[in-house]
């Protein structure tokens, strides 16, 4: 390994995968984590209400795209981290850590991890944040960010309609109308809408049904 | 010194391959005068260390370590260097005391470098490790390595090949 | 040392190159099934083992006790799921005697994962893990990778999809304990008539918040062996005999017979169980 040819390992036989459309989308007061639920073995779903957004903090949230092992892990490992960073300094983490601990994460172990994960958080200095961590461990502070396989069929779209600051009401109709996009052009996204909101409230979680979404 | 969580699959992914022409013939290594033996393909695709390529083998060889490794990193990170060093420093202490404990409580044969975890340990190195609560396969199948499975590893064990 | 031995990893290798097959791993084939319902969870399987095409067991345990209320259906490696749920239940147990509290669910299936991601698949143990806690019913399945699932109701194996079928079809919210029996039971039925892995009986554990778990071994057994209407025995003397010579086996036997006694007994026969 050279560091800079990485041999990226397709997902291991009969590994579970999150074949996936993820997004999250920082607003006026907050932010927005946005994921279908499908998670897949092969061409089998193995399970179609699947939580694709998982806490790492109170408000600091990640959605997994790739392997669903390595992710969860990965999640896992920053949850830790985050819980000790809490005790040690007697107040929270900001997101900006939080995706720093992915990040490295992600990075010092590219060879061994199929990771793509959106970190987003909200913390009283900052307000809504998004940073993306996709594949080889590299960080972004972004706007809104998407991922995933489903994101490609939606970067289009995505970059039309997303406006600075929007209302949390105009940011949830973004990311359902992105995401019921996604769904119904990538073969590995599907089932339910989970949506988790972070503002200065604390955390709102939301879900959106296929006969729902699907109507518009 | 990084997070590193899994350890990494010490092979290379790919083997230099000389660049040589139509006419040209690769020149094979002359055995004789270099009085060497041929080094097996294996070495050319693996690390020295490593005889096998399997990638689970070197991460379970490896698992422990890199998780000591990442736990004294992370002890380093959150309270200064002092705290991995204190703790290697006791580590190395019950190594030392080793010879010291009563049979009964001596189950230590594999101890690796630095005080690091091998896995079958005496309980003094387990509660300094947190491994006091667990249980894995090496706690309860250990000595196997003394029954060879197999008749031809018997029969090299007996004649002392 | 236990575990993995790779001594064989570069022979096989070369012997593959060389155009010998490599033996394929077969995994069994199975249905299992778990569901919660109001106060409790159930957790299901069929009971036939497999080896490749062969029934190697008509009537093998797959619930694995983990510890007194958390229960775990395997598929996948049976060994695997046999060993790895053995060493979770000791592990759970000295945890519950340090820390002087209940084993919990999450904690057994943060080890399983734990464990399993290790391995990277190489232990090929498929599993639902059910129970109830301190924190109530929770029911969880984890691939050999060591991904988790969360969910009311999991199927796993080569049958699970004939049984989430049914389970797609039936479930409900806020099931009884009889619904959700027969619910899990009617699953495994589906595998166990529409998947080749799975077959033979259902196999079922019930685990209810305050009451000890049930094991209701067999609790469905629709692949009874009926008793034939003929009997297909042959009556003596229908081969003929032409000749008969017996033959000592010992020639000069080192010591004497005082005594020789020779039981009839026709019928009876030991079979090893």
């Amino acid at each position: 390994m050279n560091g800079i040819q990485v041999d990226m390992k397709a997902l291991k036989a009969g590994e579970v995968n999150l074949g996936t459309s993820i997004m999250a989308v920082s607003f006026d007061g907050g932010v927005i984590l946005g994921a279908d639920s499908r998670t897949t073995t092969g061409a089998f779903i193995a399970n179609r209400v699947t939580d694709k957004l998982t806490q790492v903090h109170d408000t600091i949230w990640c959605c997994r795209s790739g392997s669903a092992a390595d992710t969860q892990a990965v999640a896992d490992i920053v949850q830790y981290h985050l819980q000790m960073y809490t005790v040690l300094n007697a107040e929270a983490p900001s997101t900006r850590v939080a995706a720093a601990v992915f990040q490295e994460l992600c990075y010092a172990n590219k060879d061994m991890l199929t990771a793509g994960i959106i970190c987003a958080g909200y913390d009283s200095q900052y307000g809504g944040e998004v940073y993306s961590i996709p594949l080889g461990g590299s960080m972004h502070k972004q706007d809104y960010a998407i991922a995933g396989s489903g994101s490609t069929y939606i970067y289009g779209f995505c970059n039309t309609q997303y406006k600075p600051n929007m209302t949390k009401e105009d940011t949830i109709t973004f990311i359902k109308s992105a995401l019921t996009e996604a769904i119904k052009w990538d073969g590995s996204s599907g089932g339910v809408i989970r949506m988790v909101v972070l503002t200065k409230d604390g955390v709102e979680r939301l879900i959106f049904y296929p006969d729902d979404y699907q109507k518009d | 010194m990084s997070l590193r969580v899994f350890p990494q699959v010490p092979y290379a992914s790919s083997v230099p391959k000389p660049a040589i022409s139509s006419t040209q013939v690769p020149e094979l290594a002359n055995h004789i005068v270099v009085s060497k033996p041929p080094a097996p393909m294996a070495d050319a695709l693996n690390m020295p260390s490593e005889p096998s390529s399997h990638p689970l083998e070197s991460r379970l060889k490896n698992w422990e370590q890199t998780q000591f490794d990442l736990k004294m990193e992370n002890l380093r990170r959150l309270f200064g260097t002092h705290e991995p060093v204190k703790r290697v420093m006791e580590l190395e202490a019950v190594n030392a005391s080793l010879p010291l404990y009563p049979d009964v409580l001596r189950r230590a044969e594999v101890v690796t470098g630095n005080g690091a975890p091998g896995s079958r340990t005496d309980p003094a190195r387990e509660i300094l490790l947190g491994r006091d609560g667990i249980v894995d396969w090496e706690d309860i199948y250990g000595g196997m390595e003394e029954c060879p499975l197999d008749f031809h590893t018997d029969l090299e064990r007996r004649i002392k090949i | 040392m236990p575990g993995f031995n790779f001594d064989n990893y570069q022979r096989n290798n070369f012997l593959a190159a060389k155009g010998y097959p490599i033996p394929k791993a077969t995994s069994t084939g199975t249905t299992i099934v778990g569901c919660r319902f109001d106060g409790g969870v159930v957790i299901a399987a069929d009971t036939r083992a497999t080896e490749g095409d062969i029934v190697a067991d008509k009537n093998c345990e797959k619930l694995h006790r983990i510890s007194p209320t958390i229960w775990c259906a395997g598929a996948g490696t049976a060994a695997d799921c046999e060993f790895v749920t053995q060493l979770m239940s000791s592990t759970l147990e000295l945890h519950a005697l340090s820390t002087g509290r209940k084993p919990r669910v999450v904690t057994c299936l943060t080890l399983l994962k734990q464990h399993l991601f290790k391995y990277q698949g190489h232990v090929g143990a498929y599993l639902i893990v059910a129970g109830v806690d301190p924190t109530g019913p929770r029911l969880f399945s984890i691939h050999a990778h060591g991904s988790t699932d969360v969910g009311y109701y999991l199927s796993l194996g080569s049958g699970s999809m004939a049984a989430m079928a049914v389970l797609e079809t039936k479930w409900k919210e806020s099931l009884t304990k009889e619904e959700a029996m027969s619910l899990c039971a009617e699953a495994i039925e589906a595998g166990i008539w529409n998947d080749l892995g799975s077959g033979s009986n259902v196999d079922m554990c019930v685990m209810e918040v305050d009451n000890p778990a049930v094991l209701y071994r067999n609790y469905r057994t629709p692949n009874e062996r009926s008793t034939k209407e003929k009997s297909y025995k042959f009556a003596r003397g229908t081969t003929a005999i032409l000749k008969e010579k017996v033959r000592p086996v010992v020639d000069s036997v080192p010591f004497d017979i005082f005594e020789e006694t020779i039981i009839k007994d026709d019928d009876k026969m030991e079979i090893d169980t």
